[in-house]
């Protein structure tokens, strides 16, 4: 009951298969005293198109001669996970066909979790005269949501679980989830093999050379490489053309939103423009915004606090409640971490890439402006004009900030602005401290 | 100014690039209050004052002459006939400029127009050993290449005897 086929690119992944495998290894009989329920789980958490579902799919086909049943669950929302339930349920026998009990979401629901619980090979007693347990995997796809599994989690089932969600914070207490795994990016040399073989290239020392360089860009990111190859065999380009391309943020509406054109697991036609559900986000989406201008590299979170600089967008977070609310919700989606002991945020590029990418030029003008404006209100301007004073207290915030204003002019963010219809002092900010920034 | 300046001629062009659209904009500026308008001008008088601060730094003289001009040009249209400590400050450095560029008369004109005005204006008066310290010292050079060692000499002497008397003898705490 895998919805997905086995992926003939799929590569890596060693350890990340090895962990999970020993974790979640069926429980034989006499092992469980020393497990009172018996459960086994796993969480396999990261950010979107990292390639979780993946690991998942391919750890399945590996065991699935270590298990009874496999069955596959939809996580992602309330009605798919009652659909995977009712399909379930039909599955295994529990329901009829085109009955209605077949049809009522809470019944099959407790008839799946019933057999979980008690996993007998068949209810026949002639067939099954010692109540022979059935050994099962079940896998909780997409899981982002933790609120959603309450009512579906097996309890005192002597089974295996597999989740895979999006949520770093995600409690997996709760659920008593014994290990977890956070699933990195490939390393540089598995995005560039996988990059060199997706596009067929030659592999000599040139091609391997820049298709490094484009695995680096793409921050190594199983999904990014994948669509970007697509691409790049589309367009018959070289790496060195993609690279130069990619340099100039206007096209990257474009290239995020064409799908891979490579065949792949039938559902998952998720784009870099898609993977991440930006358009899902609720409070985060104006500081996700603000945050896609800025250096990822940590960014200092007092911008958002203490911070009364007249900007040109609404929403932007500033209450420490509106702000710690936004971010929750940025962290919750693995879009943003923090650095808790030096208050700095971090995002990855090609998110903020993305991001950027999705904006009309009219948001794209007013986010930057007012990422502009926010900065200003937190630069130590100095008073007097003169001879500059070169005070050099003003210096390690001044530094800390410059980084901030560079990365706007290496990144070659401005080229996409319109000027604003109707101009306030708010306007002057900007310029102001590009200029003080030059200084 | 930062060290790298590699990075200081594209933040300085971001700069303008931010407020030349605002400027075509004026439209939508009259209905506000003339203070912005003030402003904008002045970030574009600066970013001319920044581009001659750049080529002087990294030594190109013609393009520090050309920016410290038009930005002495656009300081005076607005400041008028009032003596201002921007201006004092404008002239030192266009002196310079002139420096530069071997045209020594001309140095010396804007580099004693400097030191007049700075030594008018109030807020530099409270300050005058620093604040003319630059324009004296600039002065001095000019007179220097130009063969008049006595009338150097006698500069150099009053700014350091100026600033002995204000900070203290080899004091490490002014600025110049």
């Amino acid at each position: 009951m895998v919805p997905h086929d086995l992926n003939p690119r799929f590569h890596g992944r060693k350890e990340t298969l090895e962990k999970i495998t020993d974790a979640l290894r069926p429980v034989s009989e006499e092992f469980t005293d020393h497990d009172a329920a018996g459960l086994r789980s796993f969480a396999i958490s990261g950010r979107g198109g990292i390639g979780k579902t993946q690991v998942a799919v391919q750890y399945v086909y590996n065991q699935q001669s270590a298990f009874d049943a496999i069955l596959w669950v939809h996580a992602d929302s309330i009605r798919n996970l009652r659909r995977s339930f009712r399909r379930i349920a039909g599955a295994l026998g529990l329901t009829e066909e085109r009955s209605a009990e077949a049809q009522d979401n809470v019944l099959t629901r407790e008839l799946v979790l019933g057999w979980l619980a008690r996993p007998l090979k068949s209810y026949n007693y002639q067939e099954n005269e010692h109540g022979e347990k059935a050994s099962w995997l079940l896998i909780f796809d997409n899981a982002d949501d933790r609120s959603l599994l309450e009512d579906f989690w097996p309890r005192n089932a002597p089974g295996s679980i597999l989740i895979t969600s999006r949520d770093p914070l995600l409690d997996f207490q709760f659920f008593s989830v014994r290990s977890a795994t956070e699933l990195p990016p490939f390393d540089l040399k598995e995005s560039t093999d996988l990059l060199l073989q997706l596009t067929n290239r030659g592999n000599d020392d040139e091609d391997r050379k820049s298709a490094s360089a484009v695995a680096e860009i793409l921050e190594c990111m199983p999904l990014a490489v994948v669509q970007m190859a697509g691409s790049i065999v589309r367009r018959d380009i070289t790496f060195a053309e993609f690279l130069r391309e990619y340099k100039d943020p206007r096209t990257h509406a474009t290239l995020f939103r064409q799908p891979a054109g490579i065949k792949r697991a039938q559902d998952y036609e998720h784009t870099l423009f898609s993977v991440w559900a930006l358009e899902k986000l609720g409070h985060g989406v104006d500081l996700l915004d603000i945050l896609a201008f800025l250096d990822p590299s940590g960014i200092p979170e007092d911008i958002f606090l203490d911070n009364h600089a007249r900007a040109d967008m609404d929403g932007i977070p500033r209450s420490e409640i509106e702000y710690g609310e936004a971010r929750a919700e940025l962290m919750q989606s693995s879009l943003v971490s923090r650095h808790r002991s030096t208050q700095k945020l971090f995002i990855h590029r090609l998110i903020q890439d993305t991001v950027r990418a999705r904006m009309s030029n009219e948001r794209y003008s007013l986010v930057f402006v007012s990422t502009l404006q926010l900065l200003s209100g937190v630069w130590p301007y100095e008073e007097d004009f003169g001879f500059i004073k070169n005070e050099t207290v003003r210096w390690i915030k001044c530094n800390e900030l410059y980084r901030h204003v560079l990365h706007l002019m290496h990144r070659k963010l401005s080229v996409r602005l319109t000027p604003p219809t109707r101009i306030s002092k708010a306007h002057i900010q900007p310029p102001r401290l590009v200029l003080e920034a030059a200084w | 100014m930062r060290a790298d300046y590699s990075d200081t001629l594209p933040l300085i062009e971001m700069a303008e690039g931010l407020c030349k659209p605002l400027q075509v904009n004026r439209e939508g500026l009259s209905e506000q209050d003339s203070a912005v308008q003030q402003e904008l001008e002045e970030q574009l008088r600066m970013i001319h004052f920044h581009r001659g601060a750049l080529a002087h730094h990294t030594n190109e003289p013609k393009m520090a002459l050309t920016n410290y001009k038009t930005f002495n040009r656009l300081l005076r249209e607005q400041l008028g006939e009032t003596p201002d400590q921007r201006l004092g400050v404008a002239l030192n450095e266009l002196g310079v400029a002139y420096l530069q560029n071997n045209n020594a008369a001309k140095a010396e004109k804007c580099l004693r127009e400097s030191i007049t005005i700075l030594e008018t204006v109030t807020d530099a008066t409270e300050n005058t050993p620093n604040s003319i310290s630059m324009p004296m010292i600039n002065l001095g050079f000019v007179l220097w290449v130009q063969g008049r060692q006595d009338e150097a000499a006698a500069v150099f002497e009053r700014t350091l005897a100026a600033r002995e008397e204000a900070y203290g003898v080899n004091d490490t705490k002014s600025f110049a």
